[in-house]
Parts: C-alpha cells; structure tokens; sequence
C-alpha cells in the first residue's frame, strides 16, 4: 500500500515531533537538577525555632527527602516522572507542598490564557487593519499612524508595561497597578467582582494589545505596498476591476505570513506572558514559572515549561500542516515526494 | 474566496474564543477557595490589611505543619494563641491563655486564665495544653527540640501546669521561649487524627498523616480570628465576636472584622500599596521612609532610627580555616570596617550608633551591658589600628600591598557573601569589603542565591559571610544569640550541617560561660556573667557585629485607620498587631473617619 504524498508528509511531521516531544520530556526534568539548589534546603530556610539545632535540622531534612524520593537513583525518578506524566500526574510541589502541580497550573491558566488570547487576537486584527490601511491610503493617515506604530513595535514590552504601571497606576491613579481583582474581594458572580476583573485587566492587556497592533500594522504595511506594486495590481487596475476589489486581493495576498506569525504568536504564549505577568503581579502560569524557578520547586517548573513546550510543538505542529495544505509551493514539493 | 476568509469561519472563530473564556472564568473561580462565605467584598473601615509575613500561596493552615500559613506560624496570636506574648519594649512575657507562671529551681508552673475557651465556646483546659506539648515530644515536629530541655509537663491543680525543667540541659532561658512560642491546640481536634487507624504506623508516619491535615476550612482555635477565606495572594481572616479575651479588653472587640494579609511578590510592590493606602501594616524592607511619611505613611519613631532597633546582623567568618583563625586578623577586620557608612547608606538611618559587643545597649538588655567593658574592649571603625594590630601580630605587606601572613605566605583571596537580591545586605557587603581592601586583605563580594547561600552557610563553606544569629528578639536573649554564634555544643566539621555557630567557633571558656549563665537565678550573677560574655566576644570577634536591625519593620498607613501604637504612644510595642503581645493593639485601633 503506498500512502498519499500528504500523508507521508504528515506521518513524517508526527514522527519527528514525537521525537522532539520525548527530547524536551527528557531536557526537562534534567535541567532543573542540574542547578546547584536543593528544593529541600529551600523549604528549610524557612523552617525555624528558638530550640531548633543541627540534629532536629537533620531529622526533619532526612524526612523530607524520602517524602519526595529524593534519594532514589535518578534514572528511577526519570521513569516514575514519565509514568506519572503520561497518566497526566505532574507530582506534587516542594515548596507548596501538599499542592499538587496540576491544581497550581489550572489555577494559573485561566489568567493568562484570557489576558492573552484577546490581546493577541485583537491586536493582531487591528494591526492588520490598520496597516494595510496605511498602505493603501497613504497621506495623513500614513504620515500619522507609521511613527506611532514604529514607536509601539520598537519598544521592550516590560519597559512599556512599566511606563503604564507608572503613568497610570502610580501617577494618575486611573487603574490598580497589580494583581488581578480588588483585595477587597473574594471571587463571585457578581458585577462588583467583575467590574474589578475588567479595571485590573486593562493595563496588562493594553501593554500587550497595544504593541503587537505596532508590530503588526508595520508588517502589514510594507507587505501591503509591496503588493500594490506587483503586475498583477497593475493588470487588474488597467482591466478596470474595482478597487474594493483589488484591496481585497491585496489584503489576502500580504496576509499569509501573518497568519504565521499569529500562529507562532498563540504557541508562545504562556512562555510571553512571563514579564507582562511580573510586572503586573497578574497571577498567570508566568508569574508562577518565575516564582517557582525561584524556589527550586522542581516539579512546578516542569510543569510549567511543559506546558510551553507543548504549546510551541503544537503550534509548530499546526503552523506545518496548514502550510502544508496552503502553500502551493510545499504541495508541488510534496507531489515530487522531497518534503 | 480564500478558505480561510469564510464568514463562518470567523464566527467560529468568536465562538471557540468565547468557549475558552467562559471554561477560563469557570476553571478560576473552582480554582478558588470558597467555603460557605456570605460576604465576597470586605468594607475598607473594617478591615485591617497586612504584609510581609507570607510570600507565597498559602499550603496549608495546620500549626503541626513545619511551615503552615500565616497566621498560624509560632507567636501570631490571631487563630491560636501561645501562653504568653513577649513584650519587645519591656523583655516581659504578658499573659494570654496564661495568667502566670512562677519559677522555681527546676519547675515552672503555669496557671491559666480560667476564662480561656476555644471559639465554639467549649472551655480550653489544662489537658488542651499538655496535650500540645506532649505532640511535639512525641513526634519529631518543628518544636520537638524543645523536649531537650524538658523533662517533662504534668497537672498540678485544676488550672495549673508544671513544666520540669531538664537536668541534663537545664536552660531558665528556653522554657520562657517556649511557652511564648508555641501554639495551643485543642486536643479533640487534633487527637482523633493521631489516634485513628494509626496502629501499624512509625511515629513519622503518623506524623505525616497529621501534616496532611489542612485545616484551611474554620480551623478552631482560641484566639480572636479564625480562617474565612484564602487565594494564591489573600488570607482573609474573620473576628470571632465571642472571643473569650474580650474580658482582658473591656469586654469590647477586637477593631477590624476582618484582617487581611496580601502578598506580592517583592518589596517594591509592598511599599506601593502601602502608599496607596492598600496595605495599613507592612513588615517589610522600604528606602527613604521618611520620603513617604507625607503620604501617611508612619513608623514607631517619626526620627531616625525610625524603627526600634532589635537584632544584630554580623559579618561570620570560616574560623576553621587561616586567615581566621588567628584572632589577631579577626580583630584587625573589625576595625577595618566603616560602620557608620553601612548605617547610613546600607540601612537609611534605620539603626543607632553601633556600639561594641554583642548585647543590646538599649531595651530589655541594658543592665546586662557594660560601657566600660566596651571602651576598653571594643572595636570601633579605625584603619590605623587595624594595621597596627596585624603589623604587632607579625603581618607583612607585599609591593601589591597585600597581607602577608607571619610566615610569609601571602593570604589567599577570599570571598564575602550574602543573599543575591537583598540590596541593603549586598550594600553593607560591599562597605566592609572596601574597608577590608583598604587594610590589604584580598577580598571579593559574591551575592548567591538564598537556597545556596543558605546551604553554603550551613555547611561552613565561606569566608566571610552575613548572617543573623537568632533573627528574633525573645526571652532567651541576649543568651540564645551569644549561644548562635559562640557554641560548641554541636561542634561538626566543614561539610556537615551545623544549624548555629556556622562560622565554626569553638573555645572552651566560651562553652562554660554558655552552659552556666541559664543556671543562674541572681540578677547580680547574671550580670556579670553577660559581661564576662560579652568581654570574651569582644576579645575573640568570633563575629563581627555590624548594624543593629529592627526585629519586625513596623510600618503602617494611617489613611483607614487610626491610633496605631507608636513611640509618642506605647501602649503596645511594635510587634505588627499581632506578633507575642503585639496583638493588644487591636483593640485600640479607630478607623478613619
């Protein structure tokens, strides 16, 4: 039986991402241990009593490492860590013992997948808009919109994310500088609750909208010129076609590398989220990450990095096989069997 | 049309969006902790918010558990209450759930207030607290090192307990720690966990069952708050109206209904809300606070040093290996130093004058210090005569200008710790490494992160390195801190953990001294015994004190409430309204009008 060259095609991607999968299974349980801290003294340091001495010290670190395994050979805890992850058991924290990592991670995930999803989405849709705008009208409009979106696009996002913290949490006193709802609150279903959510959102979300629209308007705005001065705008301008028509086959054209980018964009971020969760104290899987490289918390930084791993895999993943069915030039390669 | 540009491709875009928000919303709010709370918004004039005691997510609320959640640490009398509560103002223990205690020879009786009652209103006994301190003898808790100097706990009246006190280790000194720091719990709580289907169990394990309990729903305790709610970054607590110490306060309330820890994740977020006005106690480090006092931001002295000056950060030094341990060097690096330098630029003015030896000049410690001792004996900051004593010692300079040792070797470099991260240490770090170059000793800062740094400290793997001894201030000082630095008890070589005395020290004088002092019982001995201490800490330097630090950064905004215990107004010493008998505070404070 001979398979389809697209199928061939896919079963090679699924293999080498398998591959790549177990590779960044293995990295990442490696990498944290071979950092010079021991969780365990981390969870000591905080251990403390007017009576304690090196033998209680001794006696309460000896039971710690046997409640974590910390003392079986390394190979076994490779392999247990692996069973358990296949079963979709990320372990237990050190340092926020008896939390589990799972729980820690559903936590944080709902934070910053909804600060970011519609940050990136949005963004990148008025971005787009706004670009090839630019493009096709030129003039004022142009002359107004190309130094802004140069300046957002250029700009370290956590410099910016600082400036709005200081501009209009700490100066103007508009919006809260950190966290994610009032202190005065518990979470409830109610518009007081909400209401917060929204004022502790806006700046996190602004420091993220507001730099890719940059990034994506500059983008979109050379992509766009570029079309307008192919042969084929020229062709269908001198066959008379209408211009609602010709920005369409413009727009359509210029977008396809940023449909890439948006791809690219959505896999990378949990990793992304890191600064933006810092400055803003928002309690997403970055501000976790951060916290728990700090502490040694192992298996909470595998967890974490995990996640990010498999988000880029997937949307690598994604971004291979939709090129894969789009990209007229992949497809003809495919066909002569070289992808 | 392009595949991809379908109108009902866009609209299921905006429904898979809308999907993942709403689970996003759903996830979250069964990610938070919710019990069956009536109120989700707390009014701002009835809660009290604090910080600084809980950095990350709280685990879990079991007092058993090595490291439980604020406020269930040690002497927070807010959810248990101890014994006594220490008074850092006047170094007396004030009664709690205790009334009194008397001391005599090798017993110290307790009797308790005969009001005291857990907060579902059943009485708290005299088993409640042998029970508590019969736990951590029988299992190897955080406390259980307190058993060393216990012989044993027992009834001798319907409210009275006898502690006796360990022949082997007698220490008059501990035992009032002791009943200052632990937590009372009640037994019917905690037994059953101990007790049921336990019989096949080790100790440890049982141990463990019980750290498994989390207690982070109502826990009962005897104190005036209880749990009410919590998240990653918020521990709400609730006033319990039916307080039985309301009697110890006129039968009024506690101020606040509800008091509220927040955490953030470093100190600049901290000092922001407190200016804000978000956070009315904070027990963390903040520059310049005098530049925020505008903002109604306020310490216990409204001059330098600002805050009550308590602890004693030192430089300690790897005394097993040269250059240190010649006692000659020792001294020589302690006239090296610019004391003054790390009090103004280090700590902001947040510390008096630096005065030789390692006894509070101040306070609860004074009569124990002697300032003629001190002339006579002590190290000030004086370049010259740090060279003197190393030239007189039979140190060289090279052509670099480098120490040369008395046998001619040239002194290797060496390097001076502390945390990575902790500006003011790092500061004071840098200020006595200039100061240490400038007499010809090759030294280098490192800042390391805390959990090597800690590791590193405890294994007596460094040179020079900062470190307090005994962080805290408590009914064993100045005893317990001559005790951290100076002690030989559990003398272990480089490489293996020592928990005290890191740097080393071992001198047998010193040992006696420290062994004999918490037998005494007359004052007079007692006093001379701290100045033969503390003249023995002068002469060998087996650390060099340098700045003196508040025990807890006492600051609050005074924008929602009032009458906050200050020097002007002492009436509770600045122990965070809740620290030992800090806590009396909170009966007198008004909100804002």
């Amino acid at each position: 039986m001979t398979l389809s060259p697209r199928s061939r095609y896919m079963f090679r991607r699924v293999g080498w991402y398998s591959l790549t999968l177990f590779v960044a299974l293995f990295l990442n349980f490696m990498l944290p241990r071979l950092g010079p801290a021991n969780p365990i003294d981390t969870i000591m340091t905080k251990l403390s009593s007017p009576g304690m001495d090196s033998q209680a010290y001794l006696r309460i670190y000896k039971s710690y490492v046997q409640e974590f395994s910390l003392d079986k050979p390394i190979s076994m805890q490779f392999f247990t860590y692996v069973g358990k992850f296949l079963k979709g058991d990320l372990g237990v924290s050190f340092t926020k013992y008896p939390l589990r990592v799972n729980e820690i991670i559903v936590n944080a995930l709902p934070w910053t997948l909804a600060l970011q999803i519609p940050a990136l989405l949005l963004g990148w849709i008025v971005g787009n808009v706004l670009g090839a705008l630019a493009a096709y009208k030129r003039g004022l409009f142009d002359k107004g919109l190309y130094p802004l979106a140069l300046f957002f696009s250029s700009i370290p996002y956590f410099c910016f994310a600082i400036v709005l913290v200081f501009v209009f949490a700490i100066q103007l006193q508009w919006f809260p500088a950190m966290g994610a709802y009032g202190n005065d609150m518990l979470p409830s279903f109610s518009f007081a609750f909400f209401g917060s959510v929204l004022t502790h959102y806006t700046l996190p979300f602004l420091s993220l909208f507001l730099i890719l629209v940059g990034g994506q308007a500059i983008g979109m705005r050379s992509m766009a010129i570029y079309e307008l001065g192919t042969d084929y705008v020229g062709y269908a301008k001198m066959l008379g076609i209408g211009e609602g028509t010709i920005v369409r086959y413009v727009f359509r054209n210029a977008m396809l590398p940023q449909l890439t980018g948006l791809a690219l964009s959505l896999g990378m971020m949990v990793g992304g989220a890191l600064i933006t969760e810092i400055v803003f104290s928002y309690p997403g899987i970055g501000l976790t990450l951060f916290t728990a490289i700090r502490e040694s918390d192992y298996p909470v930084i595998q967890g974490c990095t995990l996640l990010l791993t498999l988000c880029v895999l997937a949307a690598n993943f994604g971004i291979d096989i939709l090129i894969g069915i789009l990209d007229p030039r992949i497809k003809a390669a495919q066909e002569a069997g070289n992808a | 049309m392009h595949p991809l540009f379908k109108e009902n491709d866009t609209s299921s875009r905006i429904v898979s969006l809308v999907t993942i928000l709403v689970t996003a919303c759903a996830l979250f709010m069964a990610g938070c902790s919710s019990g069956d709370q009536d109120v989700t918004r707390f009014p701002r004039n009835q809660t009290l918010y604090v910080g600084g005691f809980q950095w990350g997510p709280p685990t879990t609320f079991n007092p058993l558990d090595g490291i439980p959640a604020w406020p269930m640490t040690g002497n927070m009398n807010l959810v248990y209450e101890t014994l006594f509560g220490y008074n850092q103002l006047t170094g007396q223990l004030e009664g709690i759930i205790g009334k009194e205690y008397r001391l005599e020879d090798t017993s110290l009786y307790v009797t308790l207030n005969e009001n005291a009652a857990w907060q579902d209103g059943t009485p708290l006994t005299v088993d409640d607290v042998i029970y508590t301190f019969q736990i951590h003898k029988n299992y190897n808790t955080h406390l259980h090192s307190h058993w060393k100097y216990l012989d044993g706990i027992r009834k001798t009246g319907d409210n009275e307990i006898e502690f006796i006190l360990s022949k082997e280790n007698y220490n008059r000194f501990i035992v009032l720690d002791i009943i200052s720091v632990t937590p009372i719990i009640p037994k019917k709580v905690f037994e059953p966990l101990e007790t049921k289907g336990t019989e096949d169990m080790s100790s440890d394990q049982i141990l463990t069952k019980i750290r498994k309990f989390r207690n982070d729903s109502l826990p009962l305790g005897s104190g005036p708050y209880t749990l009410y709610a919590y998240s990653d970054r918020k521990i709400v607590l609730k006033r319990v109206d039916s307080y039985w110490g309301n009697v110890l306060y006129e039968a009024r309330q506690a101020a606040p209904t509800y008091i509220i820890h927040l955490s953030f994740t470093d100190n600049d977020k901290f000092n922001l809300a407190l200016q804000q006005g978000d956070l009315d106690i904070s027990q963390t480090f903040c520059p310049q606070i005098w530049n925020k006092f505008n903002k109604g931001v306020k310490t216990w002295y409204p001059e330098q040093p600002y805050y009550v000056p308590a602890i004693i950060p030192c430089l300690l030094m790897g005394m097993t290996k040269a250059p240190f341990d010649d006692v000659a060097f020792r001294r020589a690096c302690a006239h090296a130093i610019d004391y003054e330098k790390i009090k103004i630029v280090a700590m902001y003015g947040y510390s008096p004058d630096l005065q030789p030896g390692f006894i509070l000049p101040f306070g609860a410690e004074k009569p124990y210090y002697s300032t003629e001792d001190a002339e006579k004996y002590g190290a000030a900051f004086n370049t010259q005569k740090a060279r003197e004593i190393l030239k007189e010692a039979g140190y060289s300079w090279g052509e670099d200008s480098l120490l040369i040792d008395p046998s001619g070797n040239k002194i290797r470099t060496l390097n001076a710790t502390c945390p990575s991260g902790w500006t003011d240490w790092e500061t004071t770090v840098k200020i006595a490494v200039t100061g240490l170059r400038d007499i010809g000793v090759d030294v280098r800062e490192r800042f390391l992160e805390y959990p090597i740094w800690d590791k590193n400290l405890k294994n007596g793997l460094f040179d020079f390195t900062m470190r307090t001894p005994h962080p805290e201030l408590s009914p064993s000082c100045p005893w317990i801190r001559f005790e951290k630095v100076m002690s030989s008890r559990h003398w272990a070589p480089v490489g293996q953990v020592m928990y005290e005395n890191e740097g080393r020290y071992k001198n047998a004088a010193a040992d006696s001294l420290l062994l004999a002092l918490p037998e005494l019982s007359d004052d007079a001995a007692i006093k001379e015994a701290y100045h033969e201490l503390n003249r023995l800490f002068m002469q060998e330097m087996p650390a060099i004190p340098l700045m003196y630090r508040p025990w807890h950064f006492y600051q609050f905004s005074t924008k929602h409430w009032e009458n906050f215990p200050t020097s002007d107004d002492p009436y509770a010493p600045p122990q965070c309204l809740m620290v030992g008998a800090g806590v009396k505070a909170l009966w007198q404070l008004d909100p804002q009008k």
